[in-house]
């Protein structure tokens, strides 16, 4: 430090960097606890961060990741009857395939639950929706969540694995097919 | 006499030089190579079945030969230099040589077998047989095992070489005063940080050795926050002590003393505690308890404004000294470096926030981010580092000819401006939705695609524009036409205030 310098100046500034980083630490911790991105709203994996209860439409689709695919096992419908949930099969429904690659079915706006496991390698799954992304990484053994609500605007959006599972890794994707 | 190995801290320092600058080239080739295979996006899955197995082992020997050889390399060669400028030294010359060899050869073995994890190697894919051409190796889990085994020798030998070299140090240092800022950057980041976080990486090897040799079970998710561990502190393995390289050449070139030497000080606190905690930002979007991944906000952050308080220190230092010196390649290389250290960082202000980051978690967005870190402040840092280097080896009657100097200017300009439009190029791709990792990709990628190829290719010819001098001077080719003497010793603008250097004081060292 040179002599132009009071020593009470340098303290100061480094309180200032500090303070800076402090007020960013706030708006990411404020921005998670009131959900202000798409990922964030609800879906923390490990299922934590699911709504309780599930919105009245809800399609929970149960989605494989395997060397190299995504294959949709089976979908049902949460509607709530009496303020009983039901679980109705709406598989035939929602899951189709075109030219080898999986369409997931869902109607503008529905929520979508995808519960994303691996039975052999890390996959991840992602994608890109015009209010955020979902982000998910897949590991064999742990179930991870994806919740969101799907585009209001019909039309396809892929989804794709982002995490390198071997040579067939850039083939892995499929799409959610808002009607 | 055949000289076996360097007998001073210079010589070590240009030997771990010369091999950072072999490995570069080789990582640098395959680089150029997979860059040509992305120019088409292979749309066409026959087409890309069969370019990914090549595809995927050039990008894992980009990686590996990246993170396990030349940060080290680079990282223990300023480590060395930095002992010679600041009159102390390494002792156990010998020692350090064979851990050299130990470092840079054992992953000949390892590429030899053609891996295709990816340099992360998560398991369970990196258990599996793959192999880009050699069906012995992919075959074989005893031969898996001896390319694990290879990598878990690379990793001892690192840490073995940190421990050496901070012992040599502590020995070595002055006896009165602080140890000089420099060398206290690199005590600290080539040298303590480095073993403490070098084994995790040792660890991780030896637990997939033991995978093929012994049947050890190997858990994918303790494995991989085990392996960040190390692959986010190995980031700053080669910065951190280039900051301090900075701290000593750049106020030489200023005319005046560093702006805050304790901010330099204390800094050093920030960045060894939060360069250590930080790993978790890469397991972001992995399930893991939401707690944990929270904690990478602040510790990515404190991090950060560490590094923007390097940036602020060596700029006001700039801006409040006399008329910087950038005619000195070495001022200008320093200069440059410290400029695209700043424009890399403004693409990583987005990261820390958790929100924000899982928009482009995975994507080229980081893969631009981290590049541009690289071809900034390390390559162009420790290009001046290495200058400097240089120029102590030809002895201070010496200075770099007017072809050297064309070369560096006109390397280094080019070599910058296409880092910053590659790297830029990445990001923006990435947060279109561009993913890491794509042998394929959707066609409305091609222009970026091709983009970052161009600036690639222009990175190659600039790096041997800049690279040229320092080849032919480290093996003392035509090295007239590198370098002249001089009428008397040059003297930069402003002795150095920032350590106890002195023309002759390396000459006598051990």
């Amino acid at each position: 430090m040179s002599e132009h310098h009071g020593k009470d100046w340098e303290k100061i500034w480094f309180m200032v960097m500090m303070l800076l980083v402090a007020i960013f630490v706030g708006i990411s911790y404020y921005s998670i606890v009131t959900g202000s991105s798409a990922t964030y709203r609800y879906g923390l994996p490990l299922g934590s961060g699911l709504p309780h209860p599930l919105p009245n439409g809800t399609v929970v689709i149960y989605m494989l990741a395997v060397q190299w695919a995504f294959i949709p096992q089976n979908a049902t419908e949460i509607i709530y009857v009496n303020g009983h949930m039901e679980n109705i099969s709406v598989t035939a429904q929602v899951i189709t395939y075109v030219n080898g690659y999986p369409y997931l079915k869902v109607m503008p706006g529905q929520p979508v639950v995808i519960v994303l496991y691996s039975n052999n390698v890390d996959h991840g799954f992602y994608i890109r929706l015009p209010h955020g992304a979902q982000n998910w990484n897949i590991v064999p053994g742990v179930n991870s969540y994806a919740f969101f609500y799907a585009p209001t605007t019909p039309g396809n959006y892929t989804f794709y694995c982002s995490e390198y599972c071997g040579v067939g890794h850039a083939y892995m994707y499929g799409y959610l097919w808002v009607m | 006499m055949v000289k076996l190995y360097p007998k001073t801290s210079l010589g070590l320092a240009l030997l771990y030089t010369v091999g950072a600058i072999a490995w570069l080239a080789a990582m640098g080739i395959a680089a150029l190579w997979f860059r040509t295979i992305l120019l088409n996006p292979n749309t066409n899955p026959k087409v890309g079945y069969a370019l990914a197995p090549l595809y995927y082992f050039l990008v894992t020997f980009h990686g590996q030969a990246g993170v396990m050889i030349i940060v080290q390399d680079v990282a223990f060669s300023l480590f060395a230099y930095s002992l010679y400028k600041s009159n102390m030294s390494t002792i156990h010359n010998k020692l350090l040589t064979i851990l050299f060899w130990f470092i840079n050869v054992p992953l000949i073995v390892t590429f030899a077998g053609g891996p295709i994890t990816g340099w992360y190697m998560y398991p369970p894919l990196a258990l599996q047989s793959g192999s880009w051409i050699n069906p012995m190796f992919s075959k074989n889990p005893d031969l898996i095992g001896l390319a694990y085994f290879m990598m878990f020798v690379n990793a001892v030998a690192v840490t073995a070489t940190a421990i050496v070299m901070f012992i040599d140090a502590l020995k070595t240092r002055p006896k009165e005063g602080k140890i000089p800022i420099f060398a206290a950057y690199t005590m600290m980041f080539s040298g303590a940080f480095i073993f403490l976080t070098e084994p995790a990486l040792a660890a991780c090897e030896l637990w997939y050795v033991l995978y093929f040799w012994a049947h050890v079970p190997v858990n994918p998710l303790t494995w991989a926050v085990l392996f960040w561990f190390w692959g986010h502190p190995i980031v700053y393995y080669a910065p951190f002590p280039l900051f301090g390289g900075l701290y000593a050449l750049i106020p030489q070139f200023a005319g005046r003393p560093l702006y805050s030497e304790r901010w330099a000080r204390w800094n050093i606190l920030i960045l060894f505690t939060f360069g250590m905690t930080a790993w978790v930002h890469h397991l972001q979007t992995w399930p893991l308890p939401v707690y944990i991944r929270a904690f990478m906000t602040p510790t990515t952050l404190i991090l950060a404004a560490g590094s923007g308080l390097t940036a602020l220190n060596l700029g006001l230092t700039i801006a409040t000294g006399k008329k910087y010196d950038y005619k000195n390649p070495v001022g200008f290389a320093a200069l440059v470096a410290l400029i695209g250290f700043i424009l890399a960082g403004l693409q990583a202000l987005i990261n820390p926030i958790n929100p924000l980051d899982v928009l482009v978690h995975n994507t080229y967005y980081i893969v631009g981010h981290f590049h541009l870190m690289i071809w900034t402040i390390i390559i162009v840092g420790y290009v001046a580092v290495l200058l400097d280097m240089l120029k102590s080896a030809m002895g201070n009657l010496m200075d770099l000819s007017g072809l050297s100097r064309g070369l560096i200017y006109g390397g280094l300009g080019m070599w910058t401006f296409a880092a910053l439009g590659a790297g830029y190029a990445m990001s923006y791709a990435g947060y279109e939705g561009l993913i890491r990792r794509w042998v394929a990709y959707p066609v409305k990628f091609q222009p970026f695609m091709d983009a970052i190829s161009y600036f690639s290719i222009m990175m190659g010819v600039s790096f041997i524009m800049y690279a040229l001098p320092v080849i032919a001077t480290l093996l003392r080719i035509k090295i007239s036409a590198f370098w002249e003497r001089v009428e008397a010793p040059s003297v930069p603008a402003g002795t150095s205030f920032t350590m106890n250097t002195s023309s002759s004081g390396g000459s006598n060292k051990k």
